[in-house]
């Protein structure tokens, strides 16, 4: 089983990735050595590169992690990995021990020359720490080794060791993450930045390996135990949040601490450089009070001028002496303008500097106040500052007389101010200095250094110096080296009036004394909070495993007690089971049930293929199931034909597993013999489709009930009669509404019949209830018990139909013929076979024998019956029926009667007959002389209607005579009324009531139009009909030009024919054109192309007219339009008055024009008739008289 | 310039009466108007009879606006016993009616009248109609040169 895990693939994807980097770093720094780039190594950082044997060996063992990873078969190959682990370790065993010794190998650093200047540490040289992490990394890699005998102990002890490099890896990193700096107080030099982060990679990538090799030793572990990837990745994210949490609670405590002493060194320097001038203000503003003093100068003058006078040397030295005696000045000079010392307070004897008499006589000859910084007096070597102040005689104002000097010993009062320090601080101190050119000068005493007061002087340009940049005049905090070479951290800036500068100063160390402490607090909690995560998941993961074991034990007990079942089905089942090796099929055990089916002896089959016994007949048929076996994993039920040992031929079921044993995969088959079954079967198929083609070709139903006449079996034509549902429905469900004849068949089940037939109506499946004729037939057990019985039906409802369709036909005709109103009689051969009761009426006779028997001619008067005798003997020969026909017969009593011939013949048994109706006309003929009079009568009747109703004519032209003159005068009104209030009181009126009145008008003027209309229409009835030839083309073209007159707009394409000459009166036709061209007109509005057509249909055209249009044979006008047209469903509304299709908005209209065009049609004794399609136009017929 | 002559407006519908005044009024026709209620009235009027026997008859009027269907007399028999009269047989009579029917028409000019108008039902077109008439037969038309006292 090489094939990869779906869930080993992650703790591999993690191991090739971690190998890769730990590789590629290892690259990065040997290349940073090579190619001179020592900030590669050192990660841009000024702490220890990574030693090129470290990035050699991470190299080397990235590698060898990592091909692990990728190439699963590398990974079963020791002949490789164990050299590297080995070498590996051993290097490190001895760098451990050379390198904590102190000894540092040339050979080390791989000839590649070292660049970067020596510091605290021997760099390119591996830590011993790192030496030994090498060794603890050498040893999981090899313990992770496939190694021959599998121990579970080796993968675990390479699990831990890998635990601990990650861990060292971590805490390093997490050490260079907080700051180098403070991880140097280790014993011994530590490992790099990189190398620590190397190392926890590395750690990762081993602890995935060994987990890999884990899971190896104990394959079935997989799938059951949290994923160690998962654990892992847990433990990854607990560290990278814990080293997070641990850097910025350290970061912000080392802010604020450094913030502290910032503010610190600050308050310092501003405390000291006030206090410097005030200082300095204060000997000024002194030597103001001297310079403008003209006492002072009187008394200086006299002095100079008498030496001699005791009395203003006494003074002099009197008032001088005050500033030695009160303040830090030690000595006070008077110098004349010549340059001599002429006095000293207090007198000591010893001289004045000459350079001091040479300041003296500048300050005298600018006559200004001079402050002389520190320096150092000559022949004492004391440092001194002075004030000189020139003497200004009083009276004149201008000559000066002498200068007095003030000299300041800065050791009684500034030295010890400058170095005093507010609070308790082993290292803090300020510096005053000064610039001189391009040196830095210390003006006072240092704390380390005696003597240093004018003497130490440094280069300005040195930019790491605090002192330097103090007195290039920068202001601000700095960290540098101070005088001792020492790091410092200062404040620096200069003290204003004045050319110095003052640094107040601290050692860094003193500063992060007390932070290292805290350093080490923040590791060691975050380190063990790591530490204590870690152990929770290696604890968790332990706990996983357990359970996992125990878990396995019961399933190996469970497995076992399965096995032994198994073991036993296999033994006795009868059917042939075998186990044979899936690489060459070669049999390894078969149970009794194969030995006995296919012939041989386990010892012939066993370390034998089926091949080489030849136990396949078709070997193309073992391909086939050998590949789907490969492809499915198992194969049920394949069919195929097996040879015995004696040859003989045998039909088996196969099924077949892929099976795992001692891990390697088997086949475990077993194989039905089915030759038997196959052969009954085949039997049994044969007969039964000769059975089931005569059930399903018989046309009769065929059906089997039990006792219970429950339907158990019908044929085809059975469910074709019953329906699908027949087979467990009783059978007296089929007879519903025949249970007398359902009770007939009992006997049958009670043992008393055989054989049965019955005949009963039966529901068909489509409703129809049919006439079956059943044949039945009881069935019986061996005891001779009827168990059910079979039936055959048949549908005999055609023929049962038939005879009844038969005899009512004969009693039909039998009956006509009896009961029927007219005379009746059969002739055969020339002689009456029958007549019927009327027909003795008609003749009448008394006795059958007076008609019955004679011939049928002579029953009619002589004058007809030759006509008669050959009209029978036609239809004797020839068939058919003769046409009506008058005739006389001759009655009993000799009387003629008129009567009504025909006569038709027909074949019967006797072979053709004719038969003859007669009907007395007697009564007729009377009746057709009564019409005749009739009509004469009707004639007068006719003139007096006439006359009615030209009365009622009459009465409706007064009725139109008063509308016209009385029914629009109240719409005038109306119209008038309501346009007069719209005129006068249209202020009065809101939106609403204007609109209101607007509406009254409006229907006004309607009505106006509708009696208008109606008018016309009532006008035409009464008009009197002019009846002269009339040119309707000309009418039409009248009419076209009217309406185009009035729209002068619109262009409508006009097609009239020429020539449309008719009878009728002109004014009438014009009205009628005017309605049918006005609404084509109107109707065709909305069309893009309107198109009028005015003319007539062909005579010979299937006129469109409906029904008797056509018969009329009068010409066919017509006037179509291509307008809106409307639906033919109200084609009969369209001719009543007031009736309307179209809305009065789309179309404004009276809804009178058809009904008067209707009217004149009517009045000139024609048809109007319109065909039309909504929006497919319409097209008005009309016919005139034809005449 | 003589002082307006009347009109006579024989009409016996006071909607029409009102509605006739209305327009004559909007067509700023100022002749006085005298209304006759019915043909018996019209006839007085103008012959001085009846009701209007004291009636000073030198005063003619200049157009006599006659609707046809009128109680007691109607239009016709006004018209017909106008013209037989040698005093009104040359004032101008214009027929003003409701109905169109030809007959109408024909009767109406067969005796005499010198118009036949008939009355839209709407007011404009109504207004528009009598406007016409009164300009044409009182303005631009010559009046036939009746002298009152030829006719007494």
């Amino acid at each position: 089983m090489i094939a990869d895990r779906a869930d080993w693939r992650w703790p591999r994807r993690i191991t090739g990735a971690s190998g890769v980097l730990v590789a590629g770093l290892g690259v990065f720094a040997l290349l940073g050595w090579m190619l001179r780039v020592p900030a590669w190594p050192s990660l841009w950082s000024d702490t220890t590169p990574m030693a090129p044997s470290t990035a050699l060996l991470f190299l080397v063992l990235g590698t060898a992690v990592c091909v692990r990873a990728w190439l699963p078969r590398a990974d079963t190959s020791l002949r490789w990995a164990v050299p590297i682990g080995v070498l590996v370790t051993l290097i490190g065993l001895v760098l451990a021990v050379t390198s904590s010794m102190g000894i540092f190998l040339k050979v080390e650093q791989l000839g590649i020359p070292i660049l970067i200047t020596p510091g605290q540490y021997p760099l390119g040289h591996m830590s011993p720490l790192t030496a030994i992490l090498f060794v603890a990394g050498g040893l999981s890699f090899l313990a992770s080794l496939r190694w021959p005998v599998a121990r579970r102990r080796l993968p675990q002890a390479s699990w831990w060791l890998a635990c601990l490099l990650m861990a060292v890896g971590l805490i390093l990193t997490l050490g260079y993450l907080i700051g180098v700096d403070q991880l140097h107080g280790i014993p011994a030099f530590p490992p790099a930045a990189l190398t620590s982060a190397s190392f926890f990679l590395l750690g990762i990538g081993l602890l995935c390996l060994a987990d890999l090799r884990a899971r190896q030793v104990d394959p079935r572990s997989v799938g059951r135990e949290l994923s160690f990837g998962l654990l892992l990745l847990i433990f990854g994210l607990l560290a990278v949040g814990i080293i997070t949490i641990g850097t910025l609670s350290y970061r912000t405590y080392e802010d604020n601490y450094r913030n502290e002493v910032d503010r610190q060194l600050l308050a310092v320097w501003q405390l000291k450089v006030i206090e410097l001038e005030d200082w300095r203000r204060g000997w000024i503003g002194d030597a103001q009070v001297l310079y403008g003093n003209s006492t002072l100068s009187g008394l200086v003058e006299r002095f100079l001028e008498e030496p001699q006078d005791q009395e203003s040397r006494r003074q002099l030295t009197e008032w001088l002496g005050r500033y030695p005696a009160a303040y830090e000045c030690d000595r006070v000079f008077l110098i004349d303008a010549r340059g001599v010392e002429r006095l000293s307070v207090p007198e000591t004897g010893v001289a004045l500097a000459p350079h001091m008499i040479q300041e003296a006589a500048a300050a005298l000859g600018s006559r200004e106040i001079a402050f002389l910084d520190f320096q150092r007096a000559k022949p004492s070597g004391q440092v001194y500052l002075a004030l000189l102040i020139p003497v200004i005689d009083g009276q004149e104002g201008s000559r000066p007389i002498g200068t007095l000097i003030l000299r300041i010993d800065p050791q009684v009062y500034l030295y010890p101010f400058i170095a005093r320090w507010p609070t308790p601080s082993e290292t803090a101190e300020t510096l005053l200095v000064r610039r001189e050119g391009e040196e830095v000068v210390i003006l006072n005493e240092l704390r380390f250094r005696r003597g240093s007061a004018l003497n130490l002087r440094f280069p300005l340009t040195q930019l790491d110096l605090p002192l330097a940049a103090a007195a290039r005049g920068e202001t601000g905090f700095m960290e540098g080296i101070d005088y001792r070479g020492v790091q410092v951290t200062a404040y620096v800036g200069p003290v204003s009036d004045s050319p110095w500068s003052l640094v107040a100063r601290m050692d860094t160390a003193e500063i992060y004394a007390p932070l290292q402490g805290r350093l080490w607090q923040t590791i060691a909690f975050f380190g063990l909070l790591m530490a204590a995560s870690g152990a929770g998941l290696g604890v968790f993961w332990r706990q996983e495993r357990l359970r996992y074991y125990q878990s396995r034990a019961e399933t190996a007990e469970a497995l076992r007690a399965s096995e032994e079942k198994f073991r036993k089905a296999f033994l006795i089942t009868p059917d042939a089971v075998a186990i044979s090796r899936l690489f060459d099929g070669r049999f390894v055990s078969v149970n009794a049930g194969f030995t006995n089916t296919l012939g041989y002896a386990e010892t012939e089959v066993a370390g034998r293929s089926s091949g080489e016994l030849g136990l396949w007949v078709a070997p193309e048929a073992r391909k086939e199931f050998v590949a789907r076996l490969l492809a499915l994993g198992t194969v049920h039920n394949f069919e195929a034909v097996f040879r015995t040992k004696t040859g003989e031929h045998r039909q088996g079921l196969v099924s077949a597993a892929i099976i795992e044993l001692d891990g390697e995969p088997h086949i475990l088959n077993t194989t039905r013999d089915i030759s038997e079954r196959k052969r009954a079967e085949r039997e049994l198929q044969v007969l039964s489709s000769r059975n089931v083609a005569i059930l399903a070709a018989v046309p009769d139903i065929i059906a089997e009930v039990d006792e219970n006449k429950v339907y158990t079996w019908v044929n085809r034509a059975g469910v074709e009669f019953f329906g699908d549902g027949v087979i467990g429905k009783e059978a007296a469900f089929y007879f519903e509404g025949e249970q007398d004849t359902y009770a007939l068949v009992q006997p049958l089940f009670d043992g008393m019949e055989e054989t049965f037939y019955i005949e009963s109506w039966q529901r068909r499946q489509d409703g129809e209830n049919r006439l079956l004729g059943w044949w039945c037939r009881a069935l019986k057990d061996a005891q001779g018990n009827v168990i059910g019985a079979l039936s055959t039906g048949r549908d005999v409802t055609e023929r049962d139909r038939a005879e009844a369709r038969l005899r009512e036909s004969e009693v039909r005709y039998r009956t006509l013929v009896e009961y029927s109103p007219i005379a009746i009689f059969v002739s055969r051969s020339d002689r009456v076979v029958l007549a019927n009761e009327v027909c003795f009426q008609l003749f009448g006779a008394a006795e059958p024998g007076e008609l019955i028997g004679k011939s049928p001619f002579e029953l009619f008067h002589p004058d007809f019956q030759a006509s008669i005798r050959e009209s029978f003997h036609e239809l004797r020969d020839h068939g058919g029926a003769v046409p009506l026909k008058e005739g006389k017969i001759v009655r009993v009593d000799g009387t003629a009667v008129d009567v009504e011939v025909t006569a038709a013949s027909f074949q019967d048994q006797g072979g053709a007959s004719i038969h003859v109706v007669l009907s007395d006309i007697t009564e007729r003929k009377r009746w057709e002389d009564d019409l005749r009079t009739l009509n004469a009568e009707l004639e007068l009747g006719v003139a007096a209607r006439t006359a009615q109703l030209e009365d009622a004519n009459k009465e409706l032209e007064a009725f139109a005579y008063s509308v016209s003159h009385d029914l629009r005068a109240p719409l005038r009104a109306m119209h008038g009324f309501s346009a007069a209030l719209l005129s006068e009181s249209r202020d009065r009126l809101d939106e609403q009531g204007r609109h209101y009145v607007d509406r009254i008008g409006a229907a006004a003027k309607h009505m106006g139009e509708l009696v208008d209309a109606l008018l016309d229409l009532s006008r035409i009835a009464r008009r009197e009909m002019g009846h002269q030839p009339v040119d309707l083309s000309a009418l039409a073209r009248e009419v076209a030009a009217e309406l185009q007159t009035q729209d002068p707009q619109r262009r409508v394409e006009w097609v009239i024919a020429d020539e449309l000459i008719a009878q009728g009166d002109a004014n009438l036709l014009s009205v009628a054109l005017q309605n049918l061209l006005g609404n084509a007109w109107k109707f065709t509005g909305p069309r893009l192309q309107p198109r009028i057509e005015v003319g007539t249909l062909p005579r010979t055209s299937p006129a469109s007219a409906p029904a008797s249009g056509g018969e009329e044979g009068g010409t066919i006008y017509f006037v179509r339009d291509n307008g809106v047209g409307f639906d033919m469903a109200y084609a009969d509304k369209l001719f009543s008055p007031f009736q309307r299709l179209h809305g009065m908005r789309e179309f404004p209209g009276t809804g009178i024009g058809l009904a008067t065009v209707q009217r004149i049609i009517a009045r000139h004794g024609g048809r109007l008739w319109a065909e039309a399609e909504v929006d497919q136009g319409a097209t008005f017929y009309f016919t005139l008289e034809s005449a | 310039m003589m002082e307006p002559r009347t009109i006579l407006l024989v009409e016996d519908n006071p909607d029409d009466e009102e509605l006739t005044r209305r327009a004559l009024k909007e067509a700023n026709i100022a002749n006085e108007i005298i209304v006759a209620r019915n043909g018996l009235e019209a006839l007085d009027f103008l012959f001085g009879t009846g009701a209007h026997a004291d009636r000073d008859l030198t005063r003619l009027p200049q157009l006599i606006l006659l609707d046809i269907k009128l109680p007691r007399l109607n239009g016709f028999q006004v018209l017909e016993r106008l013209r037989a009269d040698p005093r009104t047989r040359l004032i101008p009579v214009v027929i003003l009616t409701g109905s169109s029917e030809e007959e109408d028409v024909l009767a109406s000019y067969q005796l005499g009248a010198n118009s036949y108008v008939r009355k839209p039902v709407e007011f404009e077109r109504f207004t528009d109609v009598i406007k016409q008439v009164g300009l044409y037969w009182l303005l631009v038309s010559q009046a036939p040169p009746i002298k009152p006292q030829e006719a007494v």
